[in-house]
């Protein structure tokens, strides 16, 4: 099943990032350009994980690697949503004390 | 980067020293022929933290010798072995023996080697006999695969799959780029691992290039996995199998088997080197003190995940008193805002004062709290009963039960500390002298088997320990004889049963025909009680002949706050120990009578009591010397009673005890000092110290 591309700079909010249900390896480059449009963003960026239903490791090591490289830029990543798929990924990969820190 | 160990090693002796004395009273509960298991799986949980700390940590000797035992203790675990009086006595010799390890190791002396070898010898060889009787009916070559303990000692560090004794692994996973484009999800093997049993994930990140270089179906990370809670070393390996080429993978068994040393090999056999890390999470267990390594750990590695199930924290007993005293000295403060408050007459002065009232009760409320930190439950010092009873006992050839009470009774860390070896004198007495053995017990109507009771409970603000046996009580015929054989005691002085028993509290006192090597050698009830009013407590004893003897301790429930009166002798207070006044009264001139025209006495409650004059003990140019003008404390210590002369009494406090001894030096008569609510410091006053003093004023 391919990813829909994730709803990047939507006008009303160009922070957001809303993730698809669907997060595969399989349309993963169109998630990383919505990111890379966004990466220099000053304000905040919030990601919206509530409608996530399956992940993989790809999707989340991209993830990360923006979260990471804004937070070198001192730029901020806010998460918001509940996804039960997103926590048990972050905390079975371990990312969860590099969120942490990244926050 | 390797990680220190030594830091934890303190954490694990004392873990370990716990531990031990969870394994000892779950031994002393083991019932010969009908075992409760989970007192067998605690045991066996305590030996194996014990091995799995004592490799990690490198004593050698320790895993090695507790190895043995844990092989012992599995083979009762499955019920291939039973549980008989003798290996009872091994057990609880090997616990004696690990104990002394972990002294020795501790202190970094030699092990006794010749004594560890000697009980290893022994559990080899029980082993080895069960698993004789097992193999005799079986083919010899059967017999020859059988016993443990005779095969080869597997070689050092080896593991096999599925066969591994160890159930904690490290886990080093290391996908190659191209590792998402050949199907392979690290996300789904991790999850399949934490199924497996309890994993601790963590990931490296260092290798990832920024977002904008990033090839998305690129793997650039890495893991290292703890898991723990599997034995099975091929059920992980599965999980990877789809992923051999594609990454470097490393499993490591944390804590494997220490090699079997057979019973002709005297020395300790080496313990495979293992990997520098503690041991993260030992087996599942109830008892919290029988898991120390698992403990330990959660100190090496204060993971986010793991302070949240933190239920206690461990902290040094310094940072504690040092809490309390900042305590001490805010209470001191306080009082000082108190008296201010008290004679303020300013704006606002009433809600001042209900300020400051309110300021009181939470100082008090603090003061609770803190004091409470320093308390332990008294079974700390009960736990060493069971065994030495039964022990003991063994050896007398009497019947001896041992009944607890009250063991959660609570009591400052270092009353406890000091009431142990008291309370050892007093049951080893009662074992030695009171406790009959069961044919004298049975011919005098008694049940065979003697009762020791020790209770501990609060009684008006102190804590009662007593020590109650059902034996055959104190020979008061003999007392007396004995203290009027040494001139303790007029030849024709009528004494009541109490003051008879009183006698057996002087020095060098005994009435033991024969010394042993347990009591009776003459040194004991008064080091018993003199310990006792070290600690501010005191012991008294009920004896009924033929139905067994009570010795009650009273201990205060701190040392670090009394309660006081605080009397006034000229420009100076004292505070007096509540717990040694008997009553304060005004002499009539008429009261007061002179023994060779010196000492001064006056007649309170039928008895002649003299006075100290506390302003001629400490130099003091008192308000009056009219003994009538002033007031007389009745106080008590070491039995006998005095009236002190003080001018005033001024108000009963706690007071905060400050350690005349290490800040100035001793000074006899006086306890400590404390700082009073206007700054200024008041003497505390010893009251045996003031008797003793008096004493050899009369003398003088």
């Amino acid at each position: 099943m391919k990813n829909k591309a994730p709803r990047a700079e939507q006008p009303s909010n160009p922070g957001l990032v809303t993730l698809p249900g669907e997060c595969q390896l399989a349309g993963i480059e169109s998630l990383q350009q919505g990111l890379l449009a966004i990466q220099e963003h000053a304000e905040p960026v919030t990601l919206d994980v509530g409608a996530l239903q399956r992940v993989d490791t790809a999707t989340m090591q991209l993830i990360l690697t923006f979260i990471l490289d804004r937070a070198t830029a001192e730029r901020s990543v806010k998460i918001s949503g509940s996804s039960p798929a997103w926590d048990e990924a972050v905390n079975t990969l371990g990312f969860s004390r590099l969120l942490l820190v990244a926050a | 980067m390797s990680l220190d160990l030594t830091q934890f090693h303190d954490t694990f002796f004392e873990e370990s020293f716990e531990a031990l004395d969870s394994m000892e009273a779950a031994l002393l509960k083991l019932d010969v022929g009908s075992p409760d298991p989970d007192l067998i799986n605690t045991i066996f949980r305590v030996a194996h933290s014990i091995k799995g700390g004592s490799a990690t940590f490198g004593f050698t000797e320790v895993a090695s010798f507790t190895h043995s035992l844990e092989t012992l203790l599995d083979e009762l675990r499955g019920n291939r072995m039973a549980v008989t009086m003798a290996l009872s006595d091994l057990l609880l010799k090997s616990v004696d023996v690990m104990r002394a390890m972990l002294r020795s190791v501790q202190a970094k002396q030699p092990i006794d080697n010749q004594r560890v070898a000697d009980l290893q010898f022994d559990i080899e060889a029980a082993i080895a006999q069960k698993n004789a009787q097992v193999a005799a009916p079986a083919a010899p070559a059967a017999a020859a695969a059988a016993p443990a303990a005779a095969s080869p000692a597997p070689a050092a560090g080896a593991t096999t799959a599925g066969d591994c004794a160890g159930d904690r692994w490290r886990i080093e996973f290391r996908p190659y780029e191209g590792f998402f484009l050949r199907g392979n999800d690290p996300l789904r093997m991790l999850r399949a691992l934490g199924e497996l049993g309890q994993a601790t994930v963590s990931v490296e990140a260092g290798k990832l290039p920024p977002l904008d270089t990033l090839d998305p179906s690129n793997c650039y990370l890495a893991w290292k996995i703890e898991l723990a809670g599997t034995r099975n070393e091929g059920a992980i390996q599965e999980i990877f199998d789809w992923a051999i080429g594609d990454c470097d993978l490393t499993i490591e068994c944390l804590n494997p088997p220490v090699p079997a040393v057979t019973p002709a090999a005297a020395t300790p056999a080496p313990v495979p080197a293992v990997p520098a890390v503690p041991e993260a999470a030992a087996p599942v267990d109830a008892t919290p003190a029988a898991t120390p390594a698992a403990r330990s750990t959660q100190q090496a590695k204060p993971d986010a995940a793991n302070i949240g199930n933190e239920t206690s924290i461990r902290v040094s007993v310094e940072k504690i008193d040092e809490l309390i005293n900042t305590v001490g000295e805010l209470v001191i403060t306080q009082a000082m805002l108190s008296q201010l408050g008290s004679d303020y007459n300013g704006p606002n002065a009433e809600q001042f004062r209900a300020g400051l009232a309110q300021l009181e009760r939470n100082m008090r409320e603090l003061q609770e709290s803190v004091m409470r930190v320093r308390m332990l439950p008294i079974s700390v010092v009960f736990n060493r009963f069971p065994r030495m009873v039964r022990d003991l006992a063994q050896r007398l050839n009497k019947q001896v039960e041992l009944k607890l009470t009250g063991e959660n009774t609570e009591l400052d860390k270092t009353v406890l500390e000091k009431i142990g070896d008291p309370l050892v004198h007093l049951v080893r007495n009662s074992i030695d002298h009171g406790i009959e053995k069961a044919d004298v017990r049975t011919t005098a109507g008694k049940p065979a088997a003697g009762t020791i009771h020790l209770d501990a409970c609060h009684r008006g603000g102190n804590i009662a320990v007593e020590v109650i046996d059902d034996g055959g009580g104190l020979n008061r015929d003999r007392i007396l004889a004995k203290a009027r054989e040494r001139g303790l005691v007029d030849q024709n002085a009528t004494l009541t049963d109490d003051q008879v028993y009183e006698l057996i509290f002087l020095p060098g006192f005994s009435t033991a025909e024969q010394t042993t090597d347990i009591s009776g050698r003459g040194v004991g009830m008064d080091v018993v009680r003199r310990n006792i009013k070290e600690l501010g407590g005191s012991v008294e004893v009920r004896s009924q002949q033929g139905k067994g003897s009570r010795f009650i301790i009273t201990l205060p429930l701190t040392l670090a706050i009394v309660d006081g009166q605080s009397v006034a002798v000229g420009g100076e207070t004292y505070i007096v120990p509540l717990t040694s006044i008997i009553e304060s009264l005004q002499l009539k001139p008429s009261g007061i009578n002179r023994i060779s025209g010196r000492t001064e006495v006056f007649s309170f409650r039928g008895e002649y009591l003299p006075v100290i004059r506390l302003h001629d003990v400490f130099g003091v140019e008192p308000r009056t010397r009219n003994l009538h003008e002033g007031l007389v404390v009745v106080v008590e210590g070491d039995g006998r009673r005095v009236g002190m002369f003080v001018d005033d009494l001024l108000g009963q406090q706690q007071v905060v005890i400050k350690s005349l001894e290490s800040n100035y030096g001793r000074v006899d008569g006086i306890s400590g000092a404390t700082i009073l609510g206007d700054g200024a410091v008041a003497l505390i006053l010893d009251i045996p110290g003031l008797l003793r003093m008096g004493a050899l004023r009369s003398a003088a």
